[in-house]
Protein backbone atom coordinates (compact mmCIF):
# COMPACT_ATOMS: atom_id res chain seq x y z
CA UNK A 1 0.00 0.00 0.00
CA UNK A 2 2.81 2.29 1.12
CA UNK A 3 4.38 1.10 -2.30
CA UNK A 4 1.20 2.29 -4.65
CA UNK A 5 0.58 5.33 -2.80
CA UNK A 6 4.19 6.62 -3.38
CA UNK A 7 4.44 5.49 -6.99
CA UNK A 8 1.27 6.89 -7.14
CA UNK A 9 2.13 10.54 -5.72
CA UNK A 10 4.27 11.06 -7.87
CA UNK A 11 2.99 9.62 -11.28
CA UNK A 12 0.08 11.95 -10.78
CA UNK A 13 2.04 14.88 -9.11
CA UNK A 14 4.53 15.86 -11.51
CA UNK A 15 2.80 16.79 -14.78
CA UNK A 16 2.92 14.07 -17.64
CA UNK A 17 3.91 16.73 -20.30
CA UNK A 18 6.99 17.41 -17.71
CA UNK A 19 7.62 14.00 -17.65
CA UNK A 20 7.60 13.20 -21.42
CA UNK A 21 9.92 16.41 -21.54
CA UNK A 22 7.74 18.38 -23.57
CA UNK A 23 9.58 21.51 -22.32
CA UNK A 24 12.81 20.25 -23.68
CA UNK A 25 12.43 21.24 -27.55
CA UNK A 26 11.01 23.80 -30.06
CA UNK A 27 8.36 23.22 -32.00
CA UNK A 28 9.85 23.71 -35.16
CA UNK A 29 7.54 25.42 -37.71
CA UNK A 30 7.57 22.57 -41.10
CA UNK A 31 9.93 23.22 -43.75
CA UNK A 32 8.07 23.62 -47.21
CA UNK A 33 9.72 21.36 -49.93
CA UNK A 34 11.23 22.94 -52.84
CA UNK A 35 9.95 21.14 -55.81
CA UNK A 36 12.69 22.23 -58.09
CA UNK A 37 15.18 20.59 -56.65
CA UNK A 38 13.17 17.06 -55.94
CA UNK A 39 14.62 14.09 -58.25
CA UNK A 40 12.26 11.30 -58.43
CA UNK A 41 12.74 7.80 -57.09
CA UNK A 42 15.02 5.35 -59.35
CA UNK A 43 12.67 2.58 -60.45
CA UNK A 44 15.83 0.37 -59.42
CA UNK A 45 15.12 1.69 -55.69
CA UNK A 46 11.89 0.58 -55.72
CA UNK A 47 12.11 -2.60 -56.72
CA UNK A 48 15.20 -3.42 -54.48
CA UNK A 49 12.73 -2.25 -51.58
CA UNK A 50 9.21 -4.08 -52.97
CA UNK A 51 7.01 -4.51 -51.62
CA UNK A 52 6.79 -1.11 -50.67
CA UNK A 53 3.49 0.42 -48.05
CA UNK A 54 3.96 4.22 -48.79
CA UNK A 55 6.25 6.54 -49.84
CA UNK A 56 6.52 10.42 -47.64
CA UNK A 57 8.48 13.09 -49.12
CA UNK A 58 9.54 15.54 -45.54
CA UNK A 59 12.13 18.24 -45.05
CA UNK A 60 14.08 17.26 -41.64
CA UNK A 61 16.18 20.67 -40.95
CA UNK A 62 16.76 21.32 -44.78
CA UNK A 63 17.35 17.96 -45.74
CA UNK A 64 14.79 16.98 -48.25
CA UNK A 65 13.91 13.45 -47.79
CA UNK A 66 11.71 10.45 -49.00
CA UNK A 67 11.03 7.99 -46.30
CA UNK A 68 10.15 4.71 -47.96
CA UNK A 69 7.98 2.43 -45.94
CA UNK A 70 8.50 -1.09 -46.72
CA UNK A 71 6.85 -4.30 -44.69
CA UNK A 72 10.85 -5.44 -43.34
CA UNK A 73 12.05 -1.67 -43.10
CA UNK A 74 12.47 2.34 -43.50
CA UNK A 75 14.69 3.56 -45.87
CA UNK A 76 15.89 6.96 -46.06
CA UNK A 77 16.20 8.08 -49.83
CA UNK A 78 18.29 11.89 -50.22
CA UNK A 79 15.33 13.60 -52.12
CA UNK A 80 17.69 15.85 -54.12
CA UNK A 81 20.69 13.24 -55.08
CA UNK A 82 17.96 10.42 -55.70
CA UNK A 83 20.17 7.96 -53.73
CA UNK A 84 19.77 6.28 -49.99
CA UNK A 85 21.15 8.21 -47.83
CA UNK A 86 24.21 7.62 -45.52
CA UNK A 87 24.57 8.12 -42.04
CA UNK A 88 24.21 11.44 -40.59
CA UNK A 89 27.64 12.57 -39.12
CA UNK A 90 28.02 13.57 -35.38
CA UNK A 91 28.67 17.43 -36.25
CA UNK A 92 25.61 17.60 -37.90
CA UNK A 93 23.56 15.44 -35.34
CA UNK A 94 24.95 18.15 -32.86
CA UNK A 95 23.69 20.87 -34.98
CA UNK A 96 20.21 19.87 -35.26
CA UNK A 97 20.32 18.66 -31.58
CA UNK A 98 21.06 22.46 -30.57
CA UNK A 99 18.80 24.00 -33.16
CA UNK A 100 15.86 22.02 -31.79
CA UNK A 101 16.72 22.07 -27.96
CA UNK A 102 15.11 24.72 -25.67
CA UNK A 103 17.20 24.08 -22.21
CA UNK A 104 19.83 25.90 -21.09
CA UNK A 105 22.77 23.30 -20.67
CA UNK A 106 25.32 22.21 -22.85
CA UNK A 107 25.74 18.96 -24.48
CA UNK A 108 27.76 16.27 -22.40
CA UNK A 109 27.61 13.41 -25.09
CA UNK A 110 26.52 12.67 -29.01
CA UNK A 111 27.25 8.81 -29.43
CA UNK A 112 26.11 6.55 -32.50
CA UNK A 113 24.61 3.62 -30.47
CA UNK A 114 24.21 0.12 -32.63
CA UNK A 115 20.35 -0.12 -31.13
CA UNK A 116 18.27 1.32 -29.18
CA UNK A 117 18.72 1.41 -25.73
CA UNK A 118 16.06 -0.43 -23.50
CA UNK A 119 14.35 2.82 -22.64
CA UNK A 120 13.41 3.81 -26.04
CA UNK A 121 11.98 0.22 -26.87
CA UNK A 122 15.29 -1.63 -27.69
CA UNK A 123 14.99 -2.01 -31.72
CA UNK A 124 17.89 -3.30 -33.20
CA UNK A 125 18.84 -0.24 -35.74
CA UNK A 126 21.36 2.27 -34.81
CA UNK A 127 20.38 5.80 -33.17
CA UNK A 128 22.53 8.93 -32.25
CA UNK A 129 21.69 9.66 -28.99
CA UNK A 130 22.81 12.99 -28.01
CA UNK A 131 23.21 13.44 -23.66
CA UNK A 132 22.74 16.77 -21.83
CA UNK A 133 24.44 18.13 -19.32
CA UNK A 134 21.79 19.05 -17.06
CA UNK A 135 21.36 17.12 -14.35
CA UNK A 136 18.73 15.20 -15.17
CA UNK A 137 20.47 13.13 -17.84
CA UNK A 138 17.93 15.03 -20.59
CA UNK A 139 18.29 12.80 -23.85
CA UNK A 140 17.58 13.32 -27.06
CA UNK A 141 17.40 10.50 -30.05
CA UNK A 142 17.76 11.12 -33.76
CA UNK A 143 17.24 8.64 -36.27
CA UNK A 144 20.66 7.98 -38.04
CA UNK A 145 20.17 8.77 -41.75
CA UNK A 146 17.34 11.59 -41.61
CA UNK A 147 18.40 13.09 -38.09
CA UNK A 148 14.61 13.26 -37.54
CA UNK A 149 14.02 13.48 -33.60
CA UNK A 150 12.98 9.90 -32.71
CA UNK A 151 12.51 10.22 -28.51
CA UNK A 152 13.57 12.01 -25.60
CA UNK A 153 14.32 11.10 -22.26
CA UNK A 154 14.78 12.70 -18.89
CA UNK A 155 15.97 11.30 -15.77
CA UNK A 156 12.50 12.09 -14.53
CA UNK A 157 11.09 9.69 -17.17
CA UNK A 158 13.04 7.14 -16.17
CA UNK A 159 11.98 7.59 -12.67
CA UNK A 160 8.05 7.72 -13.85
CA UNK A 161 8.73 4.44 -16.01
CA UNK A 162 10.40 2.70 -12.68
CA UNK A 163 7.65 3.31 -9.97
CA UNK A 164 4.74 2.44 -12.68
CA UNK A 165 6.64 -0.84 -12.65
CA UNK A 166 6.20 -0.77 -9.20
CA UNK A 167 2.90 0.47 -9.29
CA UNK A 168 1.71 -2.27 -11.64
CA UNK A 169 3.79 -5.02 -9.58
CA UNK A 170 5.72 -5.97 -12.61
CA UNK A 171 8.75 -7.28 -11.02
CA UNK A 172 11.50 -8.54 -13.12
CA UNK A 173 12.71 -12.44 -13.03
CA UNK A 174 9.63 -13.58 -11.22
CA UNK A 175 8.55 -14.53 -15.03
CA UNK A 176 4.76 -14.70 -15.51
CA UNK A 177 3.59 -14.89 -11.97
CA UNK A 178 3.57 -10.80 -12.28
CA UNK A 179 0.20 -10.68 -12.63
CA UNK A 180 -0.89 -13.29 -9.98
CA UNK A 181 1.52 -11.20 -7.50
CA UNK A 182 -0.86 -8.00 -8.29
CA UNK A 183 -3.84 -9.84 -8.35
CA UNK A 184 -2.88 -11.27 -4.47
CA UNK A 185 -2.12 -7.90 -3.45
CA UNK A 186 -4.83 -6.12 -4.68
CA UNK A 187 -7.14 -8.38 -3.44
CA UNK A 188 -5.67 -8.68 0.05
CA UNK A 189 -5.85 -4.98 0.11
CA UNK A 190 -9.67 -5.44 -1.15
CA UNK A 191 -10.11 -7.06 1.97
CA UNK A 192 -8.19 -5.44 4.68
CA UNK A 193 -10.34 -1.70 3.18
CA UNK A 194 -13.27 -3.77 3.59
CA UNK A 195 -12.57 -4.61 6.95
CA UNK A 196 -11.16 -1.12 7.76
CA UNK A 197 -13.66 0.36 6.78
CA UNK A 198 -16.26 -1.89 8.97
CA UNK A 199 -13.70 -0.67 11.89
CA UNK A 200 -14.32 2.67 10.97
CA UNK A 201 -18.12 2.40 10.96
CA UNK A 202 -18.35 1.46 14.47
CA UNK A 203 -15.66 3.38 15.53
CA UNK A 204 -17.63 6.76 14.70
CA UNK A 205 -21.12 5.10 15.54
CA UNK A 206 -19.21 4.12 18.67
CA UNK A 207 -18.34 7.44 19.77
CA UNK A 208 -21.71 9.13 19.25
CA UNK A 209 -23.09 7.21 22.03
CA UNK B 1 0.91 5.42 24.19
CA UNK B 2 -0.80 8.61 23.90
CA UNK B 3 1.91 8.74 21.05
CA UNK B 4 0.16 5.51 19.63
CA UNK B 5 -3.01 7.04 20.16
CA UNK B 6 -3.17 10.22 18.50
CA UNK B 7 -1.57 7.99 15.58
CA UNK B 8 -5.11 5.82 15.62
CA UNK B 9 -7.13 9.19 15.60
CA UNK B 10 -4.92 10.59 12.74
CA UNK B 11 -5.80 7.38 10.82
CA UNK B 12 -9.18 7.32 11.39
CA UNK B 13 -9.84 10.85 10.28
CA UNK B 14 -7.61 9.75 6.97
CA UNK B 15 -9.64 6.64 6.26
CA UNK B 16 -12.85 8.68 6.41
CA UNK B 17 -11.08 11.17 3.85
CA UNK B 18 -9.90 9.08 1.24
CA UNK B 19 -11.32 5.67 2.35
CA UNK B 20 -14.27 5.38 -0.21
CA UNK B 21 -11.44 6.31 -3.04
CA UNK B 22 -9.05 4.00 -1.84
CA UNK B 23 -11.64 0.98 -2.22
CA UNK B 24 -12.73 2.94 -5.69
CA UNK B 25 -8.54 2.80 -6.35
CA UNK B 26 -8.34 -0.95 -5.50
CA UNK B 27 -11.61 -2.32 -6.92
CA UNK B 28 -10.43 -0.89 -10.61
CA UNK B 29 -6.68 -2.15 -9.82
CA UNK B 30 -8.66 -5.68 -9.41
CA UNK B 31 -10.54 -4.39 -12.56
CA UNK B 32 -7.73 -3.80 -14.47
CA UNK B 33 -5.80 -6.80 -14.03
CA UNK B 34 -8.52 -9.40 -14.90
CA UNK B 35 -9.56 -7.41 -17.81
CA UNK B 36 -8.78 -9.42 -21.20
CA UNK B 37 -6.65 -6.29 -22.78
CA UNK B 38 -6.50 -7.78 -26.08
CA UNK B 39 -10.51 -6.90 -26.29
CA UNK B 40 -9.38 -3.32 -24.85
CA UNK B 41 -7.30 -2.75 -27.46
CA UNK B 42 -8.97 -4.18 -30.31
CA UNK B 43 -6.24 -4.12 -32.60
CA UNK B 44 -7.04 -7.65 -33.98
CA UNK B 45 -10.66 -6.68 -34.97
CA UNK B 46 -8.95 -4.14 -37.48
CA UNK B 47 -6.04 -5.18 -39.31
CA UNK B 48 -4.26 -3.12 -42.19
CA UNK B 49 -4.70 -5.10 -45.41
CA UNK B 50 -1.01 -5.65 -46.17
CA UNK B 51 -1.21 -6.79 -49.37
CA UNK B 52 -1.66 -3.33 -50.95
CA UNK B 53 1.63 -2.00 -52.71
CA UNK B 54 2.80 0.56 -54.31
CA UNK B 55 4.77 -0.49 -57.86
CA UNK B 56 5.69 2.79 -59.26
CA UNK B 57 6.55 5.85 -57.46
CA UNK B 58 4.74 8.92 -58.71
CA UNK B 59 6.30 12.67 -59.93
CA UNK B 60 6.43 13.83 -56.56
CA UNK B 61 7.96 17.09 -58.16
CA UNK B 62 5.32 18.01 -60.57
CA UNK B 63 2.35 17.79 -58.45
CA UNK B 64 4.24 19.80 -56.13
CA UNK B 65 4.70 22.60 -58.31
CA UNK B 66 0.89 23.32 -57.69
CA UNK B 67 1.13 23.17 -54.03
CA UNK B 68 4.31 25.68 -53.48
CA UNK B 69 3.76 25.91 -49.78
CA UNK B 70 3.55 21.73 -48.91
CA UNK B 71 5.24 20.80 -46.27
CA UNK B 72 4.20 17.14 -46.62
CA UNK B 73 3.99 14.70 -49.51
CA UNK B 74 2.82 11.10 -49.52
CA UNK B 75 2.28 8.30 -52.16
CA UNK B 76 0.02 5.82 -50.35
CA UNK B 77 -2.30 3.03 -51.29
CA UNK B 78 -6.51 3.29 -50.77
CA UNK B 79 -8.49 0.58 -52.13
CA UNK B 80 -5.72 -0.79 -53.78
CA UNK B 81 -5.31 2.45 -55.65
CA UNK B 82 -1.89 4.90 -55.07
CA UNK B 83 -3.30 8.19 -53.68
CA UNK B 84 -1.25 11.25 -52.80
CA UNK B 85 -1.74 12.89 -49.31
CA UNK B 86 -0.39 16.33 -49.55
CA UNK B 87 -0.13 18.25 -46.26
CA UNK B 88 -0.26 22.12 -47.06
CA UNK B 89 -0.36 24.84 -43.96
CA UNK B 90 -1.28 22.04 -41.87
CA UNK B 91 -4.31 20.84 -44.02
CA UNK B 92 -4.58 17.53 -45.30
CA UNK B 93 -5.33 16.51 -48.58
CA UNK B 94 -6.29 13.38 -50.38
CA UNK B 95 -5.72 13.73 -54.44
CA UNK B 96 -5.97 11.14 -57.08
CA UNK B 97 -2.51 10.46 -58.73
CA UNK B 98 -3.93 10.13 -62.20
CA UNK B 99 -6.99 13.05 -62.03
CA UNK B 100 -5.11 15.23 -59.41
CA UNK B 101 -8.62 15.65 -58.32
CA UNK B 102 -9.06 15.70 -54.40
CA UNK B 103 -10.56 12.62 -52.88
CA UNK B 104 -14.08 12.90 -50.81
CA UNK B 105 -14.19 10.53 -48.03
CA UNK B 106 -18.12 9.61 -48.30
CA UNK B 107 -19.83 7.13 -46.42
CA UNK B 108 -19.55 4.89 -48.99
CA UNK B 109 -15.83 5.36 -49.30
CA UNK B 110 -15.47 4.75 -45.86
CA UNK B 111 -17.42 1.69 -46.08
CA UNK B 112 -15.52 0.09 -48.41
CA UNK B 113 -12.52 0.85 -46.52
CA UNK B 114 -13.12 -0.66 -43.17
CA UNK B 115 -14.77 -3.68 -45.27
CA UNK B 116 -11.57 -4.31 -46.43
CA UNK B 117 -9.61 -4.40 -43.08
CA UNK B 118 -12.38 -5.26 -40.30
CA UNK B 119 -11.72 -8.79 -39.09
CA UNK B 120 -14.43 -8.93 -36.11
CA UNK B 121 -17.02 -11.00 -37.44
CA UNK B 122 -19.54 -9.01 -37.80
CA UNK B 123 -22.22 -6.69 -39.65
CA UNK B 124 -22.19 -3.28 -40.32
CA UNK B 125 -24.89 -1.25 -38.93
CA UNK B 126 -24.56 2.29 -38.75
CA UNK B 127 -22.15 4.66 -40.39
CA UNK B 128 -22.52 8.23 -38.59
CA UNK B 129 -20.37 11.36 -39.11
CA UNK B 130 -19.43 12.39 -36.19
CA UNK B 131 -18.76 16.22 -35.50
CA UNK B 132 -18.54 16.05 -31.41
CA UNK B 133 -15.90 14.85 -28.85
CA UNK B 134 -17.23 12.43 -26.72
CA UNK B 135 -15.53 10.30 -23.94
CA UNK B 136 -15.30 7.51 -26.82
CA UNK B 137 -13.58 9.84 -29.72
CA UNK B 138 -11.52 11.97 -27.59
CA UNK B 139 -8.31 12.11 -29.27
CA UNK B 140 -9.63 11.88 -32.43
CA UNK B 141 -9.55 14.54 -35.28
CA UNK B 142 -12.91 15.59 -35.94
CA UNK B 143 -14.59 15.30 -38.11
CA UNK B 144 -15.28 11.27 -37.92
CA UNK B 145 -16.65 8.60 -39.01
CA UNK B 146 -17.95 6.23 -36.90
CA UNK B 147 -18.77 2.55 -37.86
CA UNK B 148 -20.73 0.03 -35.47
CA UNK B 149 -20.57 -3.26 -35.89
CA UNK B 150 -22.41 -6.07 -34.19
CA UNK B 151 -19.61 -8.59 -33.29
CA UNK B 152 -19.21 -9.79 -30.19
CA UNK B 153 -17.06 -7.13 -28.92
CA UNK B 154 -19.54 -4.06 -29.60
CA UNK B 155 -16.87 -2.53 -32.05
CA UNK B 156 -17.24 1.07 -32.88
CA UNK B 157 -14.24 1.84 -35.52
CA UNK B 158 -13.35 5.37 -35.95
CA UNK B 159 -11.70 7.22 -39.34
CA UNK B 160 -10.80 10.71 -40.00
CA UNK B 161 -13.58 11.74 -42.27
CA UNK B 162 -10.98 14.22 -44.13
CA UNK B 163 -8.36 11.83 -44.97
CA UNK B 164 -10.08 8.50 -44.25
CA UNK B 165 -7.21 7.20 -41.96
CA UNK B 166 -8.25 4.75 -39.25
CA UNK B 167 -8.33 6.29 -35.76
CA UNK B 168 -9.23 3.59 -33.31
CA UNK B 169 -11.58 1.15 -32.08
CA UNK B 170 -13.85 1.40 -29.34
CA UNK B 171 -15.07 -2.13 -27.93
CA UNK B 172 -17.53 -2.86 -25.31
CA UNK B 173 -13.93 -3.80 -22.99
CA UNK B 174 -12.48 -0.39 -23.71
CA UNK B 175 -15.76 1.02 -22.34
CA UNK B 176 -15.37 -1.12 -19.44
CA UNK B 177 -11.52 -0.39 -19.05
CA UNK B 178 -12.61 3.19 -19.12
CA UNK B 179 -15.30 4.00 -17.03
CA UNK B 180 -12.44 2.14 -14.10
CA UNK B 181 -9.65 4.25 -15.76
CA UNK B 182 -12.02 7.63 -14.60
CA UNK B 183 -12.40 6.30 -11.07
CA UNK B 184 -8.93 5.66 -10.86
CA UNK B 185 -7.83 8.98 -12.21
CA UNK B 186 -10.58 10.54 -10.29
CA UNK B 187 -11.86 12.62 -13.50
CA UNK B 188 -14.73 13.23 -11.66
CA UNK B 189 -16.19 15.83 -14.51
CA UNK B 190 -19.68 15.41 -13.03
CA UNK B 191 -18.17 17.88 -10.21
CA UNK B 192 -16.42 19.85 -12.22
CA UNK B 193 -13.03 17.93 -11.57
CA UNK B 194 -10.70 16.90 -14.16
CA UNK B 195 -10.46 15.87 -18.12
CA UNK B 196 -10.61 11.83 -19.13
CA UNK B 197 -7.63 10.34 -19.12
CA UNK B 198 -6.01 13.30 -17.01
CA UNK B 199 -3.92 11.98 -14.03
CA UNK B 200 -2.26 15.44 -13.11
CA UNK B 201 -5.40 17.23 -11.26
CA UNK B 202 -5.50 19.22 -7.51
CA UNK B 203 -7.63 16.12 -6.48
CA UNK B 204 -6.01 13.08 -7.41
CA UNK B 205 -2.71 14.84 -5.98
CA UNK B 206 -4.26 15.78 -2.82
CA UNK B 207 -5.85 12.50 -2.55
CA UNK B 208 -2.93 10.83 -3.20
CA UNK B 209 -0.83 12.92 -0.32
CA UNK B 210 -3.77 12.06 2.16
CA UNK B 211 -3.22 7.99 1.05
CA UNK B 212 0.00 8.01 1.49
CA UNK B 213 -0.08 9.80 4.99
CA UNK B 214 -3.01 7.44 5.72
CA UNK B 215 -0.58 4.17 4.24
CA UNK B 216 2.20 5.74 6.97
CA UNK B 217 0.03 5.82 9.64
CA UNK B 218 -1.43 2.92 9.03
CA UNK B 219 2.38 1.21 8.70
CA UNK B 220 3.03 3.04 11.80
CA UNK B 221 -0.08 1.44 14.47
CA UNK B 222 1.02 -2.40 12.61
CA UNK B 223 4.24 -2.05 13.68
CA UNK B 224 3.34 -0.55 17.67
CA UNK B 225 0.29 -3.58 17.34
CA UNK B 226 2.46 -6.33 17.30
CA UNK B 227 4.35 -7.58 19.61
CA UNK B 228 7.23 -10.10 19.89
CA UNK B 229 4.61 -12.28 21.89
CA UNK B 230 2.39 -12.47 19.01
CA UNK B 231 5.05 -13.95 16.77
CA UNK B 232 6.19 -16.56 19.59
CA UNK B 233 2.87 -17.59 19.97
CA UNK B 234 2.49 -17.84 16.48
CA UNK B 235 5.71 -20.24 16.24
CA UNK B 236 4.50 -22.01 19.40
CA UNK B 237 1.24 -23.42 17.41
CA UNK B 238 3.23 -24.48 14.76
CA UNK B 239 5.97 -26.25 16.50
CA UNK B 240 5.21 -29.32 18.00
CA UNK B 241 5.93 -29.12 21.52
CA UNK B 242 7.85 -31.05 23.52
CA UNK B 243 6.15 -33.33 26.53
CA UNK B 244 7.34 -34.71 29.77
CA UNK B 245 6.09 -37.25 32.35
CA UNK B 246 5.02 -36.29 35.57
CA UNK B 247 4.06 -39.21 38.25
CA UNK B 248 2.20 -38.00 40.79
CA UNK B 249 2.10 -40.29 43.81
CA UNK B 250 -0.02 -39.82 46.67
CA UNK B 251 -0.41 -41.27 50.35
CA UNK B 252 -1.62 -44.28 49.27
CA UNK B 253 1.22 -44.86 47.38
CA UNK B 254 -1.03 -44.34 44.14
CA UNK B 255 0.53 -43.31 40.98
CA UNK B 256 -1.08 -41.11 38.48
CA UNK B 257 0.88 -40.11 35.34
CA UNK B 258 0.48 -36.64 33.65
CA UNK B 259 1.82 -35.79 29.98
CA UNK B 260 3.21 -32.15 31.05
CA UNK B 261 4.41 -29.53 28.05
CA UNK B 262 8.42 -29.09 28.76
CA UNK B 263 9.47 -26.01 30.65
CA UNK B 264 5.59 -25.22 31.83
CA UNK B 265 6.12 -24.82 35.48
CA UNK B 266 4.67 -27.49 37.47
CA UNK B 267 2.27 -25.72 39.77
CA UNK B 268 0.54 -24.81 36.84
CA UNK B 269 0.15 -28.24 35.32
CA UNK B 270 -0.95 -29.38 38.42
CA UNK B 271 -3.85 -26.46 38.72
CA UNK B 272 -4.83 -27.54 34.95
CA UNK B 273 -5.23 -31.06 36.73
CA UNK B 274 -7.34 -28.92 39.99
CA UNK B 275 -4.82 -30.09 41.83
CA UNK B 276 -4.77 -26.54 44.03
CA UNK B 277 -2.01 -26.78 45.92
CA UNK B 278 -2.37 -24.60 49.15
CA UNK B 279 -0.55 -22.00 47.70
CA UNK B 280 -1.23 -18.25 49.63
CA UNK B 281 1.82 -16.01 47.97
CA UNK B 282 0.33 -17.10 44.16
CA UNK B 283 3.61 -18.57 43.04
CA UNK B 284 5.93 -15.86 44.75
CA UNK B 285 7.84 -18.69 46.25
CA UNK B 286 7.39 -17.15 49.85
CA UNK B 287 4.49 -19.50 51.48
CA UNK B 288 6.18 -22.74 51.23
CA UNK B 289 2.53 -23.64 50.77
CA UNK B 290 3.06 -25.02 47.31
CA UNK B 291 5.62 -27.78 48.49
CA UNK B 292 6.18 -31.25 47.20
CA UNK B 293 8.27 -33.75 46.98
CA UNK B 294 10.79 -34.85 44.36
CA UNK B 295 10.88 -38.73 44.36
CA UNK B 296 12.66 -39.43 41.03
CA UNK B 297 13.80 -36.70 38.55
CA UNK B 298 16.93 -35.95 36.84
CA UNK B 299 19.67 -34.03 38.65
CA UNK B 300 18.69 -30.24 36.77
CA UNK B 301 14.92 -30.34 38.19
CA UNK B 302 16.94 -31.49 41.59
CA UNK B 303 18.61 -27.64 41.99
CA UNK B 304 16.74 -26.29 44.11
CA UNK B 305 16.66 -21.72 43.08
CA UNK B 306 17.90 -19.33 45.40
CA UNK B 307 14.01 -18.43 46.61
CA UNK B 308 13.67 -22.74 47.99
CA UNK B 309 16.68 -22.34 50.33
CA UNK B 310 15.42 -19.20 51.71
CA UNK B 311 11.68 -21.03 52.15
CA UNK B 312 12.80 -24.39 52.92
CA UNK B 313 15.36 -25.75 55.50
CA UNK B 314 18.10 -27.93 54.51
CA UNK B 315 17.08 -30.76 55.40
CA UNK B 316 13.60 -30.36 53.50
CA UNK B 317 16.02 -29.50 50.53
CA UNK B 318 18.27 -32.54 51.01
CA UNK B 319 15.11 -35.09 51.55
CA UNK B 320 13.77 -33.65 47.84
CA UNK B 321 11.26 -31.09 48.93
CA UNK B 322 10.78 -28.36 46.41
CA UNK B 323 8.39 -25.46 45.33
CA UNK B 324 5.82 -26.33 42.49
CA UNK B 325 5.88 -22.81 41.73
CA UNK B 326 9.66 -22.58 41.15
CA UNK B 327 9.85 -26.17 39.39
CA UNK B 328 9.54 -25.75 35.81
CA UNK B 329 8.78 -29.52 34.06
CA UNK B 330 12.31 -30.03 31.59
CA UNK B 331 12.51 -33.45 32.47
CA UNK B 332 10.50 -36.78 33.75
CA UNK B 333 9.73 -36.63 36.98
CA UNK B 334 7.88 -38.62 39.89
CA UNK B 335 6.61 -36.30 42.93
CA UNK B 336 5.01 -37.24 46.16
CA UNK B 337 2.07 -34.39 46.79
CA UNK B 338 1.06 -33.53 50.33
CA UNK B 339 -0.97 -35.54 52.16
CA UNK B 340 -4.28 -33.17 52.23
CA UNK B 341 -4.24 -33.53 48.15
CA UNK B 342 -5.16 -36.25 46.14
CA UNK B 343 -4.23 -36.60 42.54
Amino acid sequence: MLIWSISGLYMTAVDLDIIHGDHLVKELKPNIIESDKISPISEQIIEQLAPIQSIKLKVYFEQSVYEIRSAKQLTIVDAITGEIKADLAAKVIEQQANEIYAGEASIASVERLPAYPGEVGGRKQPVWQVQYDDGLRSTLYFHVQSGRLISKRTDLWRAFDFLWLLHIMEYQGVGGMTGIIFRVFSITSMLMALFGSWLLFYRLKGEHQ
Amino acid sequence: MSFINSFKRLHKWLALLVGIQLILWIVSGIVFSFINHDSVDGGFIYKKNKTNQIIQAENFAKLLKNYPTATELSQITLLGKSVFKLVVENKTLLLDTQTRESIVIDEDLIKQISQENYRGGGELQQVNLINESSDENRGFSLPSWQLVYDDEFDSHLYFSAKTGEYQGIRTSSWRTFDFFMMLHFMDYEFLGIGQRGDFNHALIIIAAIILLLFSMSGMLLIYSSFSRKDFINIINRFVQHKKFTVTLIDKNNAKKNLKVDKDKRLMDALSEQNIELDSVCGGGGICGGCRIKLVNADESVQLAHLVEHDTLDDDELKQGYRLACQLSVDANMSIELPDNIEP
